[in-house]
């Protein structure tokens, strides 16, 4: 009897090439009852390995393989106790991983076994650990005799482990490469201490007794001392921080009282159907005892004025109460039981959306208040995807950055392929790029590597509170960024039942934040900084400006609903309701592209009913299921499934690391349909619907709670149009750039200003059908200037270049930066640039005096093209011209202008037009196309580049920022898109027609 | 005081000699690359492939995306140099100062043959002319008072023949772009004309007007500058030097990291440097090795040897490899620059020392090679890697 006790998978990073599946499937083989997992100083993945035992019947036993500098040590966990002294012992050698194995463990042996091979080690613990729970290891590698050696002079048991690293010995260069990316060396120079041999692969138990067979005793003994190890692992208590009868008590009360006091502030009168629904909700939460965590994040949320709760639980009115959501659940008809239902063990997730300039304070305050010792921040785990391990396997055989981006930039950055290697000699993308020897090679073992834990980094908003220390549950290290992590992902950290809250940073809270800020202070409300409107007061929902806006698809840089495909999908539907945007939010993803369709024609009359009368819960979305709770109802109604199968087959469809069980969710689903009657053909209809939503997919509450937050964008779009389009662009980020943003207010009739060294803030800003632009828009210009000219200023204006260059202590580079941008040009009226550069440069420059120089040897007015190039050097794109202008009265007049394509359906046309953003996709053959956003002057315009002109053209998109087109102008639901025949460089194409810009 | 220094450029150098090797090329659309990286930049091409939008110094990868007509070719090294050596021998046949510039440029000091030659004029057409018959290259001249005029003239000036006269020099670089000048190169000088809008070097003239301020704005490029915008230049065609150098370069054919094959590459280039200073009775004070890497970085550290035996040198320039070696990047070439020489005294000694018996070991092997051959008595890594390349 042979059981695996020294077992590393991907989690050991950069060391193990063995998935989580492969681990189960060869246990399987092997027909091993129990199974440790014992990656390297860590336990990154054991809530996910407890969960593939449990459903392979594998008892799952918990350890780590504990490396230091020059020793180690394997511990596997006896009971309970063992497990939190294993946490604290990861935890310390994350701390100092220097330190030795003695020092790490002192203190805390309880409960844990320890399997050691080098003397020293064994030497030392003999003393601290008794010899029932101290083991000489006998791994590949070491000779029999000499562990044979070790157990009789220490008097301590034998136990042969495989000291797995990978799957196979074919398997063996990979894990190489591993070392050598972790080393960051080449695979010559890597010293071969720091990788294993060939013989750390998966064997079975005939396979261990050949290889050691002189040591059938201790073969046995990993067997029996795997029966002695913890496997009931079970985690459905929900760690809260503060578990005591009397607090939850208090909880509890204290919750109501809230929830009642919102609840006034919220509707004004109480009617008996909010009561019921707040009783009904506040019962189930007290009897789940969940009433501190409401607590904890309504004090967090309370810490600033516009927050977002989103998630399910925007269905709860105690959370709509409690100012958490926004969203009114009774109003707009959201299941609680998305949220909390009878049947729900584990903890439901309360995720809110600060200002991303906000968040870091947040944070900040709740591990002031909690502490490090009880919170800390969740992981994401990184893993090498295809373009990582491309990149990093190219580094170790040498390849320049430039012959590894001819690869990477190829592969998608959600690409998930392994078989690289056939996937670049197939794909046309990849038809440019000499494929040599080392290329190829590099891609094989890419392919290899693909999906290994790399390193943990820290997840954007998720924090962890527990009731006493942190390192009891869950081993912590302290992340780059100087932010005490767990080891475990939000997944499982959900799992593993510890509570998290997710406190992320959202820019558009901070876009309207900033707009009512503008608002009020244009309109001279402002009394002070902190004193403004706040957004909840603002009632989107019906105001016709904003519908009519949403109808148009005038979108950019309303939250959520900016993107090209959801605005056309919004200009398309025509029917901008509260309620189909949260169907469209919800429906605008990759798998349900061919429902999209569907809905549409539904929507514009086509006559429709329900796949069966018992699916009437779809009938709210055109008969088509677009939120995730539809697919938990449709589990219960279809397959008879209870509320927690339901809701676990919607989770096993909306994550990624689940995937696996599809299949057996799949069968599940079909049997129990087909006992309760349903037709085969139904079944396979409802499946195919609820197969749209793996991996992305949102619930009807966050959608409804998103939507809330696009229609309030869009309000103020439409009624503050500058203010909300200056708050956009100083917020950076967004699905475009801010040359894009810019266009779209021009486009809105708004003036851009230059930045004016007298009216310019840091951002943009705002104001009566104008933006002046911040000096955050002027390349290179430093922070501490713009900060001290912010700060001069509040001294008063500065009246002339003199007066500012005299007040304000600036380098010469920045002085430079801000003439260029245009800064001085109401200050210095009358001077042409060439004027004012001279008397700048004069002022830095001359030896012994600081004043303006007064004549400039050369002082005419620089032309408007130069201006043009001045512009594109300064802000990175131009302001006072179109790009295409310069090019405009060069071209011929066959060449239309964006804003009559309507006038050309079903014909061929020329356009021009400048790169706005693009989108990668396949067809159904999964053949690469592009979708394409270009403007001219006249308005902005949706292309498509299907597989053969991708295949000619897509090239062009990687360099070329100016195109001219030739493409079919076609129609669908009222909008237009070209697709595009030929495309071209504009600027080649007149260089090759010898037409220059004079 | 008549202008007498010729400029001698033969235009697209690199294209000319791939089209006078294969002459298939000559209607085709062709770009000579510095290397075949993504990273590679264009060195030279035919009008054709500007026309489709190329340029010299493009990068490789952008070049490959933009125009898949385009005929990329590798650059060859050895084909350039040996041409270019060919052209110098045949100028030099009409003056004896003769300056190379570069491949496919020269300068010619013209002073005191106005006897021989009578007209300069004709004197840079039958140069030129004289080119063409031998190689079939074309080159056009710039004759002015000074190297400077002569060089912006062949660079600027469409014509196959153009004189400054002394005197003309400001008139002549008045309307030209302030960038052909030398010193605008200069980033500080370039970010200062760019500032104040500056493009003709004619503005530049105006501002030298203001001399205190010109100073002020152009600080130490200042002087240097002026002169430039007025067409002065004082210095000398100058015949290249012969350098007191032992070089030893070897160019893997196919870039590698390996680290063995590398390490005997060293090995087999510090053997040639000890070789040959041991025929000199010399010793290097100075030992510079350079790593070339793939991607066009490079990468040197130097040493002093400290004996001639082939161990020591070896030991030395691998140690110096090692420093160097810092990337993981592929290598392209490995050299090996000994200079800073003195004579090399053996000791004697009354016992025998390591470093004793490490000479006479080099002096049995050089013997046996001088016999036989250097490839007769390899070690087996430097075998294998020669065998590479």
């Amino acid at each position: 009897m042979f059981t695996h006790l020294n077992l590393h998978s991907v989690y050991s990073a950069m060391r193990g090439l063995l998935s989580l599946q492969d681990i189960i499937e060869l246990a399987k083989v092997h027909r091993m009852s129990h199974l440790a997992m014992t990656d390297v100083n860590g336990l990154w993945g054991f809530i996910r390995f407890v969960q593939h035992c449990k459903q392979a019947n594998i008892e799952p036993i918990a350890g780590t393989h504990l490396i230091t500098p020059k020793e180690e040590l394997i511990l596997l966990v006896e009971n309970q106790i063992g497990y939190h002294n294993l946490c604290h012992i990861i935890s310390s050698v994350h701390d100092d991983p220097g330190a030795s194995i003695v020092s790490l463990v002192r203190g805390k042996i309880s409960g844990l076994f320890m399997l050691a091979h080098q003397e020293s080690v064994i030497d030392s613990l003999a003393k601290l650990v008794p010899n029932s729970h101290l083991f000489v290891e006998l791994r590949p590698g070491l000779q029999e005799k000499q562990a044979q050696n070790l157990s009789k002079t220490f008097n301590v048991e034998m136990v042969v482990t495989g000291d797995i690293y990978f799957k196979h010995k074919i398997d063996h260069q990979a894990h190489v490469i591993l070392r050598a990316i972790e080393k960051n060396t080449t695979l010559e120079k890597l010293d071969q201490s720091e990788y294993k041999t060939d013989q750390h692969w998966f064997r079975g138990e005939a396979e261990m007794i050949s290889l050691f067979p002189n040591s059938l005793d201790a073969i046995n003994n990993s067997h029996y001392l795997a029966e002695r190890c913890k496997t009931d692992w079970s985690f459905v208590n929900t760690i809260f921080p503060d578990l005591s009868l009397k607090k939850t008590h208090r909880a509890n009360k204290d919750l109501k009282e809230r929830v009642i006091e919102g609840a006034k502030q919220r509707y004004g009168t109480i009617t008996p159907a909010i009561s019921d629904r707040i009783h009904y909700e506040l019962d189930l939460i007290t009897q789940k005892g969940f009433a501190p965590y409401f607590l904890i994040v309504q004090d967090i949320v309370q810490q600033t004025r516009s927050t977002i709760g989103r998630g399910s639980a925007a269905a709860s009115i105690i959370s709509y109460c409690l100012f958490i959501t926004q969203v009114d659940p009774l109003k707009y008809m959201l299941q609680f039981e998305r949220f909390i239902h009878p049947e729900r063990e584990d903890m439901p997730d309360i995720d809110v959306d600060f200002p991303w300039d906000e968040r870091d304070d947040i944070l900040a305050y709740v591990f002031e208040k909690y502490g490090n010792k009880h919170t800390a921040m969740v992981s994401s785990q990184v893993f090498l995807k295809p373009r990582s391990a491309v990149r990093e396997v190219g580094k170790v055989y040498g390849l320049s950055n430039e012959e590894i981006k001819s690869i990477t930039k190829r592969i998608g950055w959600y690409a998930s392929r392994r078989d690289l290697e056939k996937w670049v000699k197939t794909d046309p993308r990849f038809a440019n790029v000499d494929l040599d020897e080392t290329l190829m090679t590099v891609l094989r073992l890419s392919g290899k590597i693909i999906g290994t834990f790399r390193h943990p980094s820290v997840h954007p908003g998720g924090v962890i509170i527990t009731p006493d220390s942190i390192r009891k549950y869950v081993p912590v290290l302290m992340a780059p960024k100087g932010v005490q992590i767990v080891e475990w992902e939000k997944d499982q950290v959900e799992d593993s039942g510890l509570l998290k809250i997710d406190l992320l940073g959202n820019r558009s809270l901070a876009v309207v934040r900033d707009t009512l800020k503008q608002v009020n202070l244009n309109g001279g409300h402002q009394k002070t900084d902190t004193d403004y409107a706040d957004y909840h007061q603002i009632q989107p929902v019906g105001d016709p400006k904003t519908e009519a806006l949403m109808q148009a698809g005038k979108t950019m840089g309303i939250f959520y609903i900016e993107s090209p495909a959801t605005r056309q999908l919004l200009a398309k539907a025509g029917v901008v309701d509260f309620e189909h945007v949260v169907i469209y939010s919800s429906i605008i993803r990759p798998a349900a592209n061919r429902f999209t369709t569907v809905m549409l024609r539904r929507i514009h009359g086509e006559p429709w009913t329900l796949l069966h009368p018992d699916l009437e819960f779809l009938s709210e979305s055109y008969g088509i299921m677009v939120y995730e709770e539809q697919v938990s109802t449709a589990a219960r109604v279809l397959a008879g499934l209870g509320y927690a199968e339901a809701d676990a087959l919607r989770k096993t469809m909306s994550r990624d690391s689940m995937q696996h069980l599809i299949q057996a969710w799949k069968k599940k689903f079909t049997y129990g349909a087909l006992e309760r009657g349903y037709e085969p053909e139904l079944i396979e209809q409802v499946w195919d619907m609820i197969k749209s939503f793996v991996g992305y997919s949102f619930c009807k509450p966050h959608s409804a709670s998103y939507a809330m937050l696009s229609f309030t964008c869009a309000y103020l779009k439409s009624h503050y149009t500058s203010e909300f389009l200056a708050s956009v662009v100083s917020n950076q980020g967004g699905f475009y750039s801010a040359y894009a943003y810019l266009s779209e207010a021009k486009r809105f009739g708004i003036r851009i200003l230059l930045p004016d060294i007298n009216k310019s803030g840091k951002t943009y800003k705002g104001y009566d059908g104008k933006i002046c632009m911040g000096f955050m828009s002027i390349k290179h210009l430093q922070k501490q200037t713009i900060d001290s000219i912010l700060d001069e200023r509040k001294a008063g204006l500065f009246d002339s270049l003199d007066d500012f260059l005299l007040r304000v202590d600036l380098a010469l580079a920045d002085a430079m930066a801000l003439t260029n941008a245009g800064c001085f040009n109401e200050i210095a009226y009358g001077l042409t640039h060439r004027d004012l550069a001279y008397r700048i440069a004069g002022f830095y420059l001359q030896k012994g005096v600081k004043e303006p120089l007064d004549t400039a040897p050369v002082s005419q007015e620089i032309s408007s093209w130069e201006r043009h190039q001045l512009e594109i050097d300064v802000f990175g794109f131009p302001i006072t011209l179109h790009p295409l202008a310069p090019y405009r009265s060069l071209m011929s007049p066959r060449i239309q202008l964006a804003k009559n394509i309507p006038c050309h359906v079903g014909r061929v046309i020329y356009l021009t037009g400048v790169y706005i953003t693009r989108k990668e996709s396949v067809t159904r053959k999964h053949e690469p196309m592009e979708f394409l956003t270009l403007e001219d002057e006249s308005d902005i315009y949706e292309c498509v580049l299907f597989p053969d002109a991708f295949k000619e053209y897509g090239d062009l998109l990687h360099w070329e920022s100016l195109f001219i087109l030739r493409g079919r102008v076609e129609e669908a639901f009222g909008v237009y898109t070209v697709t595009i025949e030929k495309l071209a460089s504009l600027q080649q194409w007149m260089r090759k027609s010898k037409k220059y810009v004079s | 005081m008549d202008p007498s220094v010729f400029h001698i450029r033969l235009r697209h150098f690199e294209l000319q000699a791939e089209r006078m090797m294969d002459p298939s090329l000559r209607t085709r659309p062709i770009a000579v690359l510095s290397s075949q990286n993504q990273n590679g930049t264009i060195v030279s091409l035919s009008s054709e492939a500007e026309e489709e939008g190329l340029y010299a110094g493009m990068k490789v990868s952008i070049a490959r995306h933009m125009s898949h007509g385009v005929q990329m070719l590798p650059y060859n090294q050895s084909l350039y140099q040996r041409l270019n050596q060919y052209v110098y021998q045949t100028v030099s046949s009409f003056t004896p100062v003769v300056e190379p510039e570069g491949y496919g440029r020269y300068y010619l000091d013209m002073n005191g043959m106005k006897s021989v030659y009578q007209n300069f004029q004709n004197t840079g057409l039958t140069i030129v002319r004289h080119i063409t018959e031998k190689t079939r290259l074309t080159g056009v001249v710039g004759i002015s008072p000074n190297k400077l005029i002569s060089q912006i003239s062949t660079s600027v000036i469409p014509e196959s023949i153009h004189e400054v006269n002394y005197g003309d020099e400001a008139n002549f670089l008045s309307p030209l772009h302030a960038p052909v000048l030398p010193s605008v190169q200069e980033v500080s000088v370039k970010k200062m004309l760019h500032f104040l809008f500056i493009q003709q070097i004619g503005h530049i003239q105006d501002m030298i007007q203001f001399p205190d301020v010109f100073r002020n704005l152009f600080g130490l490029n200042a002087v240097r500058l002026s002169m430039e915008a007025r067409g002065k230049d004082t210095s000398v065609v100058s015949p290249p030097l012969l350098r007191n150098h032992i070089l030893e370069q070897t160019v893997v054919p196919n870039d590698t990291n390996d680290e063995n094959t590398l390490q005997a590459l060293v090995k087999n280039l510090a053997e040639q440097i000890a070789f040959k200073l041991r025929q000199r009775n010399e010793i290097a004070k100075k030992v510079k090795l350079e790593v070339h890497y793939a991607d066009g970085l490079q990468s040197a550290r130097a040493g002093a040897l400290k004996a001639i035996d082939d161990i020591s040198v070896i030991r030395q320039c691998q140690r110096l490899f090692e420093k160097a070696n810092s990337r993981r990047n592929r290598i392209r070439s490995l050299l090996l620059d000994a200079s800073s020489f003195s004579p090399y005294s053996e000791q004697a000694c009354l016992f025998q020392t390591q470093e004793s018996r490490n000479m006479a070991l080099s002096r049995a092997i050089e013997t046996v090679r001088k016999k036989y051959g250097v490839s007769s008595l390899q070690t087996a890594n430097v075998f294998h890697a020669m065998a590479q390349v």
